[in-house]
């Protein structure tokens, strides 16, 4: 999407991208590695080019843009009316709960403090390992 | 290879208006690549330099289709709207510009075709209202803020008109900006306005003031105000929207108070002119035909005529060499001359 | 004896001959006026940052994001689960209390603390499904002690975090006076930035697939650590930091490692849901954890 970086240009000379290789007479090792640092730590030179579109192409730009705003939004109002399903469904099953049972209700109920995940839950990867899932697995103690 | 298939390639229901004319532009936004180039750029060397973005064919009819079935149910739902609800005119017209508000084709025009969109269609009301709302409504009402044309003709105003000035002067086809200070020479001629609507008008009757609240007023030691030009029941739509010599040629009853220049007076310093753009509920009752020019009460006007201000402009004059010949043109005696009084030296 | 304030135009002001009332000018019309629109110099910077002809133009979402997709996937609804609680009410913070007035210095006097703290505590809201809680970013801070001595090194930490997060880095400066330790405000000490976003979720997958298991010296997160309000911080030694890709793969560059502290900001209310949280997201705990004191406070323990 973004242009190479810019080089530096000189009358007869064609420099390189010379941020590490440019050696500054009466600098010693010391002061030109932190002289490199701060160059590198430093925004210059690293802004991209500004794309310069056709009328048309801005137009279909834009119209990407918004269809892909669209699908987002549906995306996320679906996950948004499955989670209030849910909540709904938590909150209806826990009143039943509260005529039927105290004992149960109380149990369901507890201040779930310290719960936690499975160390070996995974976020998931395009390509997981060769072995598979590994099935006969016992929670490690921490 | 067209990427359209489904309402946004249909002119059964919708507007003609609402595709590109321009054949080559509409081909190269409705395929996925620009088969011919891009048709917008205009020097050969730079439409040969140019490359498209990449992945852009490959996405494009993607969005095009996501964008066009949103549409389509959109224009189902009007389909299903009560007809008899209060509120079904107002709802149609929201549903009818989302169902086209990100059609691609009437983005290009809205984007870039601004001067020759069909006002009849909500969609291009909707862009003409937010580009207006981006710029000229904002600098009107900071032009008639700072120059105190609120409060000073009348107390406020809410705009819901974009209102267009020019003057026919010199052939110069230029709208003027709100405040710009004209000489008495291009303002010899009356105006033609534009009044712009953003919402669906067929024959709104506007009345049109034209005022000067600058005149001196010795006796009362102050200034009053001169009404310059009244103009009534002047029938607007969204397809005619101008108020020119020629459309009040046709109808001689709407010119109820005749054009008369801002011929200022020497040393009176600079003048505003103020325009107001009123909509009228029925015809107008309360102007008779030659209305007394001097001491003109806008507010009482205004309250006696019911009438709601929907949008203004103003210019400012001033005297010059050739307000003298504008007078001579228009029959007027000679301008008075002010001088600065001299004041007896007061002891303490 | 109980005052009543009173907000009235003044009269002292009148009668000294001034105007009782506001010199602002006032303006006679609803339209908000945005002025750097209406000026005509730089028409391309009145283009909002969305518009790809705009120079604040930066292209967003670029790339999937598996952190993110795991939490909507999976994480989301069970910690909705999780944190539920039947017949929830908000849980009052405590707040700046009023004064009761019964003194004439009362009026117009900032309020009063909150009983016990310094500052207000939020109010808990009840769970529901539009308040799951989210990681929310990684703040990163890293004071390098040896920089008293040797400011080049507080440099080479900034250039460590910037190569490591690949955010732009801020530096951080000595704000104290400390004698003792030759320490004095203005002094550069080292290097700070915040993660939020995409690169967040990048880093903290680095973070809990590539370092964090190859640690030796890590043991897990404190489950003492936290602000009470959902954010944990926890430290990286100079060791671990090695362990980071960018600085393995080139180890000749990177003499000296500098460790730093991280705080994991979520948008939880307390700590032991933002701890659930980040064990969803890979990170392990240890130790014991207590029942937070506005809990503790709210069921009278």
């Amino acid at each position: 999407m973004f242009g190479a970086a810019r080089t530096v240009q000189k009358s007869g000379a064609n420099l390189q991208f010379v941020r590490t290789k440019r050696i500054r007479a009466g600098l010693d090792p010391v002061a030109q590695r932190v002289v490199t640092q701060l160059s590198v730590i430093s925004a210059n030179r690293k802004m991209p080019k500004m794309l310069k579109l056709s009328k048309e192409d801005f137009v279909k730009h834009v119209t990407v843009m918004r269809a892909w705003g669209v699908v987002r939004k549906e995306k996320k109002q679906a996950e948004e009316a499955q989670l209030k399903q849910q909540y709904e469904s938590i909150k209806e099953a826990n009143e039943d709960l509260k005529h039927v049972s105290q004992k149960l209700f109380e149990a369901a109920n507890k201040l779930e403090i310290g719960k936690r995940f499975p160390l070996e839950l995974r976020v998931p990867t395009e390509y997981p390992s060769r072995s598979g899932w590994f099935y006969d697995y016992t929670p490690r103690k921490l | 290879m067209s990427v359209s298939k489904g309402v946004w390639s249909k002119f059964v229901k919708r507007s003609p208006t609402l595709a590109l004319r321009n054949k080559a532009l509409r081909t190269a936004l409705l395929s996925p690549d620009l088969p011919s180039g891009p048709v917008s750029l205009k020097s050969k060397a730079s439409k040969r330099k140019y490359q498209s973005i990449e992945g852009l064919d490959q996405i494009y009819p993607l969005a095009y289709e996501v964008l066009e079935k949103r549409s389509e149910d959109i224009y189902s739902k009007i389909e299903s709207l009560d007809k008899n609800s209060p509120t079904y005119a107002e709802q149609k017209e929201e549903l009818e510009i989302a169902a086209e508000k990100f059609n691609p084709e009437v983005v290009y025009m809205a984007e870039y075709m601004k001067n020759s969109l069909d006002r009849t269609q909500p969609v291009f009301r909707h862009y003409l209202k937010k580009t207006w709302e981006g710029y000229s409504k904002m600098l009107l009402m900071q032009r008639l803020e700072t120059l105190a044309v609120i409060p000073d003709t009348l107390p406020t105003l809410e705009p819901k008109v974009e209102v267009k000035l020019k003057f026919p002067h010199n052939n110069q086809d230029r709208w003027i900006e709100p405040g710009t200070l004209l000489s008495s020479n291009v303002t010899k001629m009356p105006p033609s306005l534009e009044v712009i609507e953003f919402k669906e008008s067929t024959g709104d009757l506007y009345t049109v003031l034209m005022v000067d609240p600058d005149t001196p007023d010795l006796a009362q030691d102050s200034y009053s105000t001169t009404l310059l030009w009244g103009v009534k029941d002047v029938k607007l739509s969204n397809t005619d929207s101008m108020i020119d010599a020629k459309k009040l040629m046709q109808n001689e009853d709407c010119e109820f108070v005749e054009y008369l220049p801002p011929v200022c007076e020497k040393n009176t310093g600079k003048h505003r002119i103020a325009f107001w753009v009123f909509r009228q509920d029925g015809p107008l009752e309360n102007a008779p035909k030659g209305l007394r020019r001097e001491f003109f009460k806008i507010r009482q006007f205004v309250e006696d005529n019911k009438l709601t201000p929907v949008g203004a402009h103003v210019i400012r004059t001033l005297w010059d060499r050739n307000t003298e010949n504008v007078r001579k043109m228009y029959g007027l005696p000679e301008g008075r001359v002010f001088t600065r009084e001299r004041v007896p030296y007061l002891k303490n | 004896m109980v005052f009543v304030q009173l907000r009235q135009f003044s009269n002292s002001s009148i009668a000294a001959g001034r105007p009782g009332y506001s010199l602002v000018k006032p303006v006679h019309h609803r339209v908000r006026i945005r002025k750097q629109l209406l000026s005509p110099r730089f028409p391309e910077l009145k283009l909002p940052p969305t518009d790809v002809r705009s120079p604040k133009y930066r292209p967003f979402l670029v790339r999937q994001d598996r952190v993110k997709e795991h939490y909507h996937n999976t994480l989301k609804s069970d910690l909705l689960l999780i944190n539920y609680q039947h017949d929830q009410k908000d849980v009052e913070g405590p707040k700046r209390r009023k004064w009761d007035m019964s003194s004439p210095y009362h009026i117009n006097r900032p309020l009063q603390k909150p009983k016990g703290q310094i500052v207000p505590s939020p109010t808990i809201r009840a769970r529901t499904w539009k308040n799951v809680p989210f990681f929310e970013g990684v703040s990163i801070n890293c004071f390098v002690e040896e920089a008293k001595a040797n400011p080049a090194a507080a440099i080479a930490a900034q250039l460590q975090i910037q190569q490591i997060t690949n955010s732009k880095v801020y530096p951080i400066y000595a704000k104290t006076n400390v004698p003792t330790w030759k320490l004095r405000p203005g002094m550069l000490m080292g290097a700070r930035t915040r993660l939020t976003g995409a690169p967040a979720h990048q880093f903290l997958s680095t973070l809990t697939e590539l370092v964090l298991p190859r640690a030796r010296d890590f043991r897990g997160i404190r489950n003492s650590a936290g602000d009470q309000y959902g954010n944990i911080a926890f430290g990286l030694s100079a060791e671990t930091v090695r362990l980071f890709p960018e600085i393995e793969h080139n180890q000749d560059s990177w003499p000296n490692t500098y460790g730093f502290w991280l705080t994991l900001h979520t948008s939880a209310q307390l700590d032991y849901e933002a701890r659930t949280l980040l064990s969803g997201l890979g990170l392990p705990f240890y130790g014991n954890e207590k029942v937070p004191l506005l809990l503790r406070q709210a069921q009278g323990l």
